[in-house]
């Protein structure tokens, strides 16, 4: 149906089209692209490849060290290390178990963690290694 | 206004569709669609750098001086302690009977090379470890590839002799040596896995360090 279009409504169009075309073409693509940053930071192949790497890396500091890792605000997993293999477990969007190899020694059982403190020392000679994981 | 299709209001309809349409298929990618991520890169390379790392402040093979461990100065005793001396036949026991060095640190289900090469006295250690290599065919093949190889050569006998004053012959030169690592490798499927290599110091004795590399060979 043809209709008048008067000055304003002109004008209000002009400037529905440019938010229109704002939100499209800026916010939208900038949105998408970090909810799949986050999405992929916080999925349990990332994490357990991170967290693997860290505890490896712990054994690197000749005397002591302590490592932060927080992958998530808002997701929480389940982490198994057993027998230089870490398995974790996502309980956020991204469903699934991932694993991956360490080479040295530490071992327990974590359940809805996100926050975690790496801890490497030496006490009488010998490598002792702590990982600590609670939620934030 | 000549040339205008739509009202206001149907202009203001359509674009409020649009958007909810848009809406709409954002919330499907939350919902509906199901997100796996796959990390891209070289595990064995990434693994083959970080336990590199490990050895480098390993006290196994690492200097310790007044308690405090001496990152990447490794200590000549503890080398001939932990792995094999190619000059030392006696030390070939090791590739059977293994070292704690890959019980504290290795990756499992993984093979692993590990070599230590003098470069002012061309001393070289290596250990070969890992759990497919002790529970099977490789290192048979490797011991009856270096047994095959034998050979007593009075010129290397004799040069060793006398630059190192050993009582001990070396059995095999370098190339019979790399010869076997090659076939070693070769039974890996053609994988010749993902070789670092680091720099280091080798501690002779008090008054003696030479420079080095550490060799690390991963197959995963």
């Amino acid at each position: 149906m043809k209709g008048i279009a008067t000055v304003p409504d002109v004008l209000t169009m002009i400037i529905l089209t440019a938010f229109f075309l704002f939100m499209v073409f800026i916010v939208l693509p900038e949105f998408a692209s970090n909810m799949f940053k986050n999405f992929s930071y916080a999925s349990p192949e990332t994490v357990s490849r991170e967290l693997s790497s860290f505890i490896t890396l712990s054994a690197a500091a000749p005397e002591k060290i302590k490592i932060y890792y927080n992958p998530s605000e808002s997701v929480l997993y389940n982490i198994i290390i057993e027998e230089r293999i870490l398995k974790v477990q996502s309980l956020g969007k991204e469903k699934g178990i991932a694993s991956a190899k360490i080479s040295v020694d530490p071992s327990g059982h974590y359940e809805s963690v996100n926050d975690f403190v790496i801890e490497k020392y030496r006490e009488n000679g010998k490598n002792i290694y702590n990982l600590e994981a609670n939620e934030k | 206004m000549k040339g205008l299709a739509l009202s206001f209001t149907e202009f203001f309809q359509d674009l409020v569709a649009i958007g909810i349409m848009t809406l709409l298929v954002l919330i499907g990618y939350g919902t509906i669609v199901d997100i796996h991520t796959i990390v891209e890169g070289s595990q064995v390379e990434r693994h083959t750098t970080l336990i590199g790392n490990v050895f480098l402040s390993s006290d196994k093979l690492a200097l310790v001086e007044d308690g405090r461990i001496q990152r990447a100065v490794f200590d000549k005793e503890k080398l001939d302690k932990e792995l094999i001396n190619q000059n030392n036949f006696l030390d070939y026991i090791k590739i059977i009977t293994g070292t704690s060095l890959f019980d504290e640190i290795s990756y499992p289900e993984s093979r692993i090379i590990l070599s230590v090469t003098d470069l002012e006295s061309e001393d070289v250690w290596f250990l070969i470890g890992g759990s497919a290599v002790l529970g099977g065919e490789s290192v048979s093949g490797f011991a009856e590839c270096l047994i095959s190889k034998i050979k007593i050569d009075l010129n290397i006998f004799f040069r060793r002799l006398w630059k190192y004053n050993i009582m001990i012959p070396s059995l095999w030169d370098q190339q019979d040596f790399d010869s076997c690592i090659a076939s070693f490798e070769s039974k890996s499927s053609g994988n010749l896995g993902i070789l670092k290599t680091f720099p280091i110091a080798i501690r002779v004795s008090d008054k003696e360090t030479h420079v080095g590399t550490l060799g690390v060979r991963l197959w995963e």
